[in-house]
């Protein structure tokens, strides 16, 4: 793994400059031998696109006034002041680092599936990833995404925590702000999803008995359960106060079952095995997906929470944008 | 309904196992599809589940259901009367020419006549439609109705070609129609033609033009006789026409046989050279060679060969006569059989003690001893005894071959039975008047044995005159040998007195002598032996034959013709049903068993030549049985199509002089001929492929709809 490692670093570096939707694109990722190495090009990436510093912005407290120069932003302006003094001044503020950020991400079977094979999205000829995937699986675009979130939240200065679920909170990294947070993260990500199916009400319950003030918790999931654990698991967190980002990971065969021949399907968490042609019964299929995924997202809004979809074949930039403004919009409710 | 081609349609009905094995094996074969949604997916299952089985059922149903409308028009069904389509209406009755004659070989690649009578019924079948119905019948003698009445399993009737063989017999074409129509006719139905297929060379051995067919047909609407056209190829060819033995009794150390060779025409334009070589069963001695040579335009020569047989063993020999090989193979051997004995006893019942010296008081029985060995050869061949009435057991029996009995008068009831006896086990018996009597009272006994044959009188009958012995017209083969000197030596013979004798109406051929109107010795057939009567005494009181030569030629060829009786060995033409030596119960040799009824004729005609044994029910030989090739079926002369046409337009004759007789056709080529009736079967298999073809294309509709690859996907927007 180390040669390979070395081999697809200096690759990275070679694309470094380019554009930031190329990093974030999975093809890309899968470029990338390890996931600490991905998140920071990702967040770079992200915030090349956003072209301001990652250390201004939103998430600051009032400080001071300084007087306005050509080419401030407008917004900042303190227009109480200019309408007492006629002077135009700029509000200034500090960085706001106590936001808690916790990840959960599931780890359940059915995070394990892919379509897309390895080699070709890597690009690099290797047939497999580190974990002898031989598939971008839903579960490598969801340790990716929750890397490259821990990453930018760490450099943002949030303390940020992690949970791995399926059936079960089984694995769990407390909130810290530190530098080495952040590669403790990326060890736990590093493990493989287990064969349990999501009970995400219970998970829910293990995470809310570990945080002690607010949060905003980032649940990323296929979310293939039962809507209504779902909408215990939101009803719960809501009612603690936290704030809820569900990003849903799906891969692109699922949402279209563009699939040709009779085959025996097997579910992977245990629910048997069927024999079935895909054409005769994919109408239905995608009508029960759609509906579900539709339920999902509506229980989500029900609670004021976001919810967005990353497609495995997408880049991750608007994922992650999302959540900037999340952060934002949270460290804005919080400064009111 | 039937099928032409059942076997198809077997194996298209078994081509529906495809489908149903290629649906097995897809499922054992495609690997798991690891899916993560499972949860949709089985929601999805669930929701379709019954329309899905539904549709898969209805798919395989559609499959199978089109192979087997394939399998159906490619087997060429047909419907019978009242079907759907109405009946086809024709039954093809095969009649095929499988005599010896049909064994001449045609080419250098050894193609005979019966190979191609056999392909053109192959090609008729080709043209029958499945309403028809095909029968089978084989012309050589005794013909045989195989399949008749006619049947629709024409599969059945082409296995049972593929399995013909040609015989030796000889062709009954007429009795083949006859046999035929015997159970056609009966069963004819309205609405069905019948058409005859004759399907020969009509060589002359075939067709025999000369003699009128039977009307087997007459006066009977709806049959149509076709027939193949008659060979026109000429055959190079030399047969054994005859092959036999100048005596069959042999008692010296050579037989004599008689061997006749026939050129066919084609052969005669030219001269030529034939080897006939005869040799004697297993004998160490060597065989006899003979070249003949045949002068241009010459056709038959009879020549005689001396065969050296060993006498040392008292059996039955067979001599067999062989020619070169010619395109005729069947007429190329033949088979003699002879009976080797060192002498033949001669039993006589005559007076006992002492006759008188003179000649004029001479019995009869010293006359018979005088002439039968007058000379040192017969004397050694011959061997008389005096046999004693009254004990005429079984020993003493089988010591003698011959019995003349010169004093019936002396045979009391027991005797006459075992004389009986004697002549059915195939001895030959002599009765003469006794001299000295002028009633006879043995007569009705002869009568008896001989089931009326012979009927004599009981008184003699004296002549105002003597009249003259003379030979009968009609031939008898026991005097074969001496035919030619026989009459001028009868010229100063006559009868004084004689016994008034008959001979049925029926059965005229059994008179030896004759002596002007009245029958002087007459043959009678007891059993499987012979009873030979004279009505005189030889005693110089009746007649002056015993002072004469041709007495001792009568008596020596009588005993000798006649004792040949007795041999166990039989020469038979095929076709017909063999005649079996004494006791047997069984012919065989090699792997061939024929079974001897109890008339003591083989069970089966032999359509062979070639040598049996005979065997009795204890597993002993008891004789032999040769079967050869009769000269009628060994003509391979071409007979002009008129000939044959008109020959077989007999089978129409009527007695009604104004009836047309309808013609018979003859065809070169059956494969092209136009079948009457053609056409049904064709449009019911038509009829079966647009079916398949609307069942292929709605199962396409089903699969392709089932499948919903019409259906729209709507694939997300990938991209950066």
């Amino acid at each position: 793994m180390s040669s390979a490692s070395s081999g697809s670093f200096s690759n990275d570096r070679a694309v470094a400059g380019a554009d930031a939707g190329t990093y974030l694109h999975p093809q890309t990722l899968a470029r990338l031998a390890s996931i600490e190495l991905r998140a920071k090009l990702i967040v770079e990436g992200v915030m090349n696109g956003m072209h301001r510093s990652p250390y201004h912005g939103f998430s600051v407290e009032f400080a001071q006034h300084r007087p306005y120069t050509a080419g401030d932003d407008l917004r900042h302006l303190d227009w109480k002041l200019l309408g007492r003094s006629d002077k135009l001044h700029l509000k200034q503020y500090e960085q706001e680092t106590n936001l808690d950020l916790a990840l959960l991400v599931d780890s359940s079977g059915s995070m394990n599936y892919g379509s897309r094979s390895y080699a070709s999205a890597s690009g690099t000829g290797d047939a497999a990833s580190h974990r002898g995937s031989a598939v971008w699986t839903k579960y490598d675009h969801a340790t990716a995404t929750a890397a490259a979130i821990a990453f930018l939240a760490i450099r943002q200065g949030d303390r940020v925590g992690l949970g791995m679920f399926a059936d079960k909170l089984f694995d769990a990294i407390d909130r810290s702000s530190a530098r080495e947070q952040w590669r403790k993260i990326v060890r736990t990500l590093s493990v493989h999803p287990v064969e349990q199916g999501t009970d995400l009400p219970r998970v829910m319950d293990q995470t809310l008995g570990k945080l002690n003030n607010r949060c905003l918790i980032v649940l990323v999931s296929d979310f293939y359960t039962e809507p209504e654990s779902i909408r215990v698991a939101l009803a719960r967190a809501k009612h603690r106060r936290h704030d809820v980002m569900l990003m849903q990971v799906v891969d692109e065969k699922e949402l279209t079952f563009d699939l040709d021949g009779a085959a025996p399907f097997e579910g992977l968490e245990g629910e048997g095995r069927v024999r079935v042609d895909p054409r005769s019964i994919r109408s239905a299929y995608l009508e029960a997906i759609e509906t579900h995924n539709a339920k999902v997202a509506k229980i989500a809004r029900s609670f004021g929470f976001d919810y967005h979809r990353l497609v495995t074949e997408d880049w991750l930039g608007p994922s992650l944008g999302a959540f900037m403004n999340r952060r934002a919009a949270m460290l804005k409710r919080r400064s009111v | 309904m039937s099928f032409l081609h059942p076997l198809l349609l077997s194996v298209g009905l078994g081509a529906i196992a495809i489908p149903i094995a290629i649906h097995l094996l897809m499922r054992r074969r495609r690997k798991p599809v690891a899916w993560a949604a499972m949860r949709f997916l089985l929601e999805a299952y669930r929701q379709q589940q019954r329309r899905i089985q539904l549709e898969q059922w209805l798919l395989l149903f559609m499959r199978c259901l089109l192979i087997a409308l394939i399998a159906l028009a490619i087997a060429r069904p047909g419907l019978e009367e009242g079907g759907l389509i109405g009946a086809s209406g024709r039954d093809v009755y095969l009649v095929i020419d499988d005599s010896a004659v049909s064994q001449v070989r045609l080419d250098e690649g050894g193609t005979t006549a019966f190979d191609r009578s056999v392909e053109a019924a192959r090609a008729i079948l080709e043209t029958l439609d499945p309403g028809d119905r095909v029968g089978l019948a084989l012309a050589s003698k005794p013909v045989r109705s195989v399949v008749v009445p006619a049947s629709n399993d024409v599969g059945a009737v082409r296995r049972l070609l593929d399995e013909l063989e040609p015989t030796e017999a000889p062709a009954d074409l007429s009795g083949a129609l006859e046999a035929l129509s015997a159970k056609v006719i009966p069963s004819m139905e309205d609405g069905r033609s019948v058409q005859v297929a004759v399907l020969s060379e009509f060589r002359s051995g075939s067709a025999e033009t000369p003699t009128p067919i039977r009307a087997s047909f007459s006066g009977v609407d709806g049959i149509e006789l076709v027939a193949s056209q008659p060979a026109t190829q000429t055959v190079e060819d030399v047969s054994i026409m005859e092959a036999s033995a100048l005596r069959r009794l042999v008692l010296q150390g050579s037989a004599l046989v008689r061997v006749t060779l026939r050129r066919s025409i084609e052969s005669s334009m030219h001269a030529g050279i034939s080897t006939v070589i005869a040799t004697v069963g297993d004998s160490p001695l060597p065989a006899v060679s003979r070249e003949v040579r045949f002068e241009p335009g010459q056709r038959e020569i009879t020549l005689t060969l001396d065969v050296a047989v060993d006498t040392a063993d008292e059996e039955l020999e067979v001599i067999t006569v062989a020619i070169d090989r010619d395109a005729f193979q069947p007429g190329n051997t033949r088979h003699v059989v002879v009976s080797v004995e060192g002498s033949l006893g001669v039993g006589m019942i005559a007076e006992q003690g002492i006759t008188s010296n003179a000649i004029d008081e001479w019995p009869a029985a010293r006359w018979i001893r005088f002439a039968l060995t007058a000379d040192a050869q017969s004397a050694s061949e011959l061997t008389v005894t005096t046999l004693d009435p009254s004990r005429l057991d079984r020993s003493v029996l089988d010591a003698v071959g011959v019995i003349i009995v010169t004093r019936p008068d002396r045979l009391d009831s027991q005797g006459w039975g075992s004389i009986e006896r004697f002549a059915s086990g195939g001895g030959v018996v002599f009765v003469m008047p006794a001299g000295d009597q002028l009633v006879q009272s043995w007569t009705d006994r002869v009568t008896e044995m001989t089931g009326g044959v012979i009927v004599i009188d009981r008184e003699t009958h004296d002549l105002e005159e003597p009249i003259a012995l003379s030979l009968p017209e009609t031939e008898s083969g026991l005097f074969a040998m001496t035919r030619s000197e026989l009459p001028a030596l009868l010229e100063r013979v006559s009868v004084q007195k004689l016994l008034r004798m008959r001979s049925s109406e029926h059965d005229a051929s059994g008179i030896l002598l004759r002596a002007g109107e009245q029958v002087a010795a007459m043959s009678a057939s007891v059993g499987r032996g012979r009873l030979i009567c004279f009505a005189f005494s030889p005693e110089v009181a009746w007649t002056d034959l015993p002072v004469r030569p041709a007495f001792v030629v009568i008596m020596q060829e009588l005993i000798r013709e006649g004792g040949a009786d007795g041999i166990q060995g039989y020469e038979t033409w095929t076709g017909e049903a063999a005649v079996a030596p004494a006791r047997a119960v069984r012919l065989g040799r090699g792997d061939e068993r024929i079974e001897v009824t109890e008339d003591g004729l083989a069970a089966n005609a032999l359509r062979r030549s070639g040598v049996l044994d005979a065997y009795d029910a204890g597993n002993r030989s008891v004789g032999v049985v040769a079967t050869n090739i009769a000269p009628v079926a060994l003509s391979l002369e071409t007979v002009e199509s008129q000939a044959v046409q008109e020959w077989l337009s007999g089978a129409f004759a009527s007695e009604d002089a104004d009836m047309e007789e309808p013609a018979v056709r003859l065809v070169d080529d059956f494969s092209v001929t136009a079948p009457s009736g053609s056409g049904d079967s064709t449009k019911l298999s038509m009829l079966l492929f647009a079916l398949a073809a609307m069942v292929a294309v709605v199962e396409l509709a089903m699969a392709r709809f089932f499948s919903h690859s019409s259906s729209s996907r709507s694939t997300p927007e990938a991209g950066l």
